[in-house]
């Protein structure tokens, strides 16, 4: 770990590779080299929310912010976001988007069971604010289509690596909590739309009816010299 | 700043001339394999295992004398975070017979489990430090190790496992491992995981370090994520209770000395909770950010080896903790994003690691400790390293060579992950190779237990990274994410039978009074307070200003 | 081989997959390809039109600029959208008429697309499928493709209001339509006039009042029996649930055996030009057609 070397006395003219930045509202001068989460640190933050994983996979770190004197807004996710002069940030610490109960077994994949637990998909406007908010670039709105298309497959397919960060149910007009959508999409598609090789249930078989119960007896009796002699001549499937 | 090309600087660039230049050549070029020896020494020379300095010998406890880094010592020679007479346990917040400390992948199998196996909800209790699934689990990328296919079986699962393990694993859990495999791959297929599969519907499989065998199920990468926010649905699904950001600061005892549940703490509210259970189950995951030898990390925020201390304090044994795991490729630039995990899938997918020069260091899928220390020898014993501006060493990964070799488009097809990584730091991998330098990943040992979870200390399972003698002394790919659904069905399932018979008694926190003069005793110079909870990255001018308020009591 | 950027609406992928897929099947036996565009979205049908917000013109527009993307990769096409789906047509008509008119709102609209790398420029034309059969195609070349000619089968051609109103959305004239009689005859068919050929079925009051629609549809069936007809030819998905479900209900109710069932267009041109019978999905059917298709000695 390496710890910010600071001095406590910072004089204006030493704030080179400095840049100003606007945490809920309080400016903060930061190394221009930060990620938005190691800016937060620096400037004194400790997280409770907003930090999960740090590598961009669990959407913890939902940031919203706009650029001085930029109207837009723009999203991210801030461990994986170096900060700019003038961002004016704040985080997501939560998003409200309760996820209905049903069981995957009892389900059909067609447009009509998304549309059962989700009846605000009907709803949508197409006019993409979900698409623009997500860190991940995935095309929500479309996926958010497919699935009222009945198109599971396709909606499993764009919707795949969405992080349920949450910004697309946040600025949906239409109210729809996409991330849930979709996880419902892709189960419906894993589960009913994608094949299983008939290999698996057979080996499953044959170790339930102990087809290695004497393989294993024999070697986990070995010493470890002969273990390892087995593990060296082992031969291997070349890649 | 400094003029950047593709994301790289023109010093960089020129190494990468070389790795463009001899690409052609090196396609279906094989670098031999290492022999046993020279795995040996490798290790014993450049693994931070076998550094003399960085580590210590426990002083008190089950484990005493046993040598580990100093920062796990730091962490298990420590005092509790509060002090236990201001605990009320007369006053019993939840009253339940499952506690699950830790809901990541293991903690929430075991909880679907038990409740598969007839324990109603009401009766179990997960607690999570932070939100449900912040954990190591989501962050697995490249893919899970199960013996499916006719070519492949169990029995060659397990060789490969104590292999690479150096044969220190515990044979039962090794077995019990590579047995459940397949069982694990069914469920997941009928919650709706979405495994890879080849044109021919098969699974798509690839090697990883030290398997004989393509056996490696992926996701795309973000094999972790898709198999746990499937699991976390099915588990939100069934409504089991689940705490956030309410982690477990001790464990409770009863008279006997068998756990009885824990003490729990709201992070934001400040308030601490009595959980009474007949079982307990530790699932707390691993330890990257105690950032053993000063190394940057792979895991999640909050791996900070909490539930191996309060285990320990408990009195359970642990086992093989002076094994760590440093994945051997953590990113090493740009700077924003060292440590990240490169998922070895990118080796898998036949990226190769080349020096400075532009050729081959080592064979690319060697077991995760040899490839890593060969790397490390790559950057301290020779010249033929990169430097990056910031001074970080690190050797390249040739990913722009999967392209050739599968064909354009494979890595935003099965990488897309690392691509949107790198692409968000201008650099594009399947034109540009990628720096890498070992991180710390993975916890090789913790809190000991046998093929039905029991820790040493009865009342208490243990499922996950958190366990130790699993893997032996070295973890291969594709073997934790496995274990996890392993050994977190086999705790849910085993927690199930268990609760039938099991009395708790008189909760207390003796063991922790204990623990209190057992440090006392050690004369530590400063005081060090542990579980850690959360690592510490404020920049050291906030430290300098921080000061404890007082608030009147009544 | 001409190809028409295809625009399919939700149903049309839902319950009336018989609808397209015979469809897709017939247009590229005539050599005029209905090929989906790949990333459409729902038009919004009622919802879009019930309402002035012009976010709710949003949808149909960016279908306008994704088919106008689409034609790019087309082979030998022309700037039409082409639909089956008569709520379809008749949204996406009625919003492209309005852009024509106040570029303020497209303008206003276009700020939206901008962003997603789409824009608008009102240089689409939407046509339904059945336009594009009587104009671009012809009723003559249609003949020449059949190979089954459906003879014994009397068609009623029945409209439904949204093929013909508004003067904005309609595709033949409003009294005195013919193309779906003109496209019955020209598969071998008899075509039987009646009255009622575009009293309305009663549309989404299905969900709410029934009634209406069970009335309705007595109306409309009622007249067609009495003038000899033995099945309905449509070209809207709703109108074909109504018609086709009413009937089923009505019979189980009253025992009544005499029945009309319903076919889409495309499917009748599939049957006549020797397609398999699969792609028509008549197991959807709440008046299984396959019966009086035996009856008349109609194979596969």
């Amino acid at each position: 770990m390496s710890k910010t070397k600071t001095t406590l006395k910072k004089k204006k003219e030493e704030k080179t590779g400095m840049v100003k930045i606007y945490i809920m509202g309080q400016a903060y001068d930061v190394p221009e080299t930060l990620t938005i989460m190691k800016a937060m640190e620096y400037a004194g933050y400790k997280f409770t929310r907003g930090s999960g994983c740090r590598a961009g996979f669990c959407g913890a770190c939902s940031t919203v912010y706009r650029k001085e004197g930029d109207f837009r807004i723009y999203t991210a996710l801030a461990c994986q976001t170096i900060v700019e002069a003038g961002m004016v940030l704040t985080q997501l610490p939560f998003v409200p988007a309760d996820k209905p109960e049903y069981d995957i077994n009892s389900l059909t994949p067609s447009a009509n069971t998304i549309l059962r637990y989700f009846p605000e998909v009907a709803r949508c406007l197409s006019c993409n604010a979900c698409s623009k908010v997500c860190p991940q670039e995935i095309k929500v709105m479309d996926y958010v289509q497919y699935c009222l298309q009945g198109q599971i497959s396709k909606a499993a397919e764009e919707s795949f690596d969405c992080v349920s960060c949450g910004l697309c149910a946040i600025r949906c007009p239409a109210e729809i909590p996409q991330y849930h959508v979709a996880q419902l999409a892709r189960r419906l598609h894993g589960k009913y739309l994608m094949k299983t090789p008939d290999y698996l249930d057979i080996r499953i078989k044959e170790i339930k009816e102990d087809k290695y119960k004497e393989g294993f007896k024999e070697m986990m009796a070995l010493s470890k010299e002969k273990l390892e002699e087995k593990y060296k001549n082992r031969d291997r499937e070349s890649n | 700043m400094m003029k950047l090309k593709g994301g790289y600087t023109e010093e960089m660039r020129k190494s990468i001339d070389n790795v463009n230049k001899t690409r052609s050549k090196r396609i279906g070029e094989v670098f031999d394999h290492m022999t046993m020896k020279e795995r040996d020494d490798v290790l014993k020379n450049y693994h931070p295992d076998y550094k003399a300095d960085g580590k210590r010998a426990i002083a008190y406890g089950e484990n005493k004398s046993d040598i580990v880094p100093v920062e796990v010592a730091d962490i298990l020679e420590s005092y509790p975070i509060f002090n236990p007479d201001d605990i009320d346990l007369s006053q019993i917040d939840y009253d339940v017979s499952i506690l699950i400390i830790g809901g990541g992948g293991a903690g929430t199998s075991a909880a679907i489990w038990a409740n598969y196996s007839g324990v109603p909800v009401d009766e179990i209790l997960v607690s999570n430090k932070l939100r449900h699934g912040d954990a190591n689990t989501v962050m697995a990328q490249g893919g899970i190790q199960i013996a499916d296919r006719p070519e492949d079986s169990p029995l060659i699962h397990y060789l490969d496992a104590v292999g690479g393990g150096h044969f220190d694993n515990i044979p039962e859990l090794a077995k019990a491992l590579v047995n459940d495999a397949p069982d694990i791959l069914r469920w997941h297929k009928d919650l709706g995981v979405m495994y890879d599969l080849d044109e021919d519907g098969n699974f798509m499989v690839l090697s990883g370090g030290g398997t004989s065998r393509s056996r490696m199920h992926s996701a795309k990468d973000y094999t972790g994520l898709e198999i746990f926010r499937v699991i976390r649905d099915e588990f939100r699904g069934l409504d089991i209770p689940s705490l956030e950001f309410t982690p477990a600061i001790e464990l409770l005892t009863d008279e006997t000395g068998r756990v009885a549940g824990a003490v729990l703490y709201h992070l934001e509210t400040k308030q601490y909770f009595v959980v009474k259970a007949k079982t307990t189950i530790m699932s707390t995951g691993g330890f990257g950010r105690l950032h053993v030898s000063g190394f940057p990390t792979t895991n999640h925020y909050g791996a900070t080896m909490d539930g191996v201390l309060m285990s320990y304090r408990a009195g359970a044994k642990l086992r093989n903790l002076e094994s760590t795991q440093f994945h051997p490729t953590g990113a090493a630039y740009p700077e924003q994003i060292v440590g990240l995990l490169i998922t070895e899938k990118v080796r898998g997918l036949g990226a190769q690691v080349l020096g400075n020069n532009g050729e081959q260091i080592c064979y690319p899928l060697e077991p995760r400790d040899v490839e890593a220390s060969a790397v490390i020898k790559c950057c301290t014993s020779t010249e033929n390293f990169i430097e990056t501006p910031t001074g970080m060493r690190g050797v390249w990964l040739d990913s722009p060579l999967i392209e050739e070799i599968r064909g354009k488009g494979t890595i935003v097809n099965n990488l897309s992950a690392m691509d949107r990584m790198f692409q968000r730091f201008g650099i594009d991998l399947t034109v540009d190779p990628i720096l890498i330098y070992p991180s710390l990943h993975y916890q090789n040992g913790g809190v000991l237990h046998d093929e039905l979870c029991h820790s040493s200390v009865s009342g208490l399972l243990i499922a996950g990274e958190v366990s130790g003698g699993v893997h032996g002394k070295n973890r291969l790919m594709g073997n934790s994410l496995l274990e996890i659904n392993v050994f977190g069905r086999r705790a849910g399932i085993e927690a199930a039978k268990e609760i039938k018979n099991a009395k708790p008694g008189k909760l207390s926190l003796d063991h922790i009074k204990k623990s209190i003069s057992v440090i006392d005793s050690l004369g530590l110079k400063k005081k060090r307070y542990g579980p850690m909870i959360l690592p510490e990255y404020r920049s050291d001018i906030v430290r300098d200003r921080l000061v404890q308020l007082y608030e009147s009591t009544d | 081989m001409v190809q028409y950027s295809y625009f399919p609406g939700c149903n049309l992928k839902t319950d009336a997959r018989g609808f397209e897929k015979s469809a897709i099947a017939v247009s590229k036996k005539l050599e005029s390809e209905l090929v989906e565009i790949p990333n459409w979205n729902c038009c919004g049908t009622v919802h879009t039109m019930t309402s002035d917000n012009l976010m709710k013109r949003i949808a149909p527009v960016r279908i306008l600029a994704r088919s106008r993307n689409h034609i790019e990769e087309l082979e030998d096409t022309l700037n039409q959208a082409v639909t089956l789906c008569s709520m379809c047509n008749s949204t996406l008509k009625i919003v492209n008429k309005e852009m024509k008119e106040d570029l303020d709102a497209l303008e206003t609209i276009n700020f939206q697309l901008e962003e997603d790398n789409e824009t608008y420029e009102n240089d689409m034309e939407v046509k339904h499928f059945l336009e594009i059969l009587r104009d671009s195609v012809g009723f003559s070349k249609i003949r020449e493709k059949v190979v089954k000619p459906l003879i014994g089968l009397k068609i009623s051609a029945y409209y439904g209001c949204m093929l013909l109103h508004p003067d904005e959305a309609k595709i033949d004239d409003a009294e005195m339509p013919s193309v779906l009689e003109d496209l019955v005859e020209s598969l071998g068919a008899e075509s039987i006039f009646s009255p009622m050929f575009k009293h309305c079925c009663g549309s989404y009051h299905i969900v709410e009042d029934e009634d209406i629609v069970t009335d309705q549809v007595k109306k409309i069936t009622g007249d067609v029996l009495s003038r000899g007809a033995n099945a309905l030819v449509v070209a809207c998905p709703l109108c074909a649930y109504n018609l086709d479900q009413q009937q089923k209900m009505l019979m189980e109710k009253t025992g009544k055996k005499d029945v009309l069932p319903i076919f889409y267009f495309s499917q009748l041109m599939a049957i006549a030009m020797g397609e398999p019978w699969e792609i028509n999905h008549f197991e959807d059917h709440k008046i299984d057609p396959r019966e009086l298709l035996k009856k008349l000695k109609i194979e596969e």
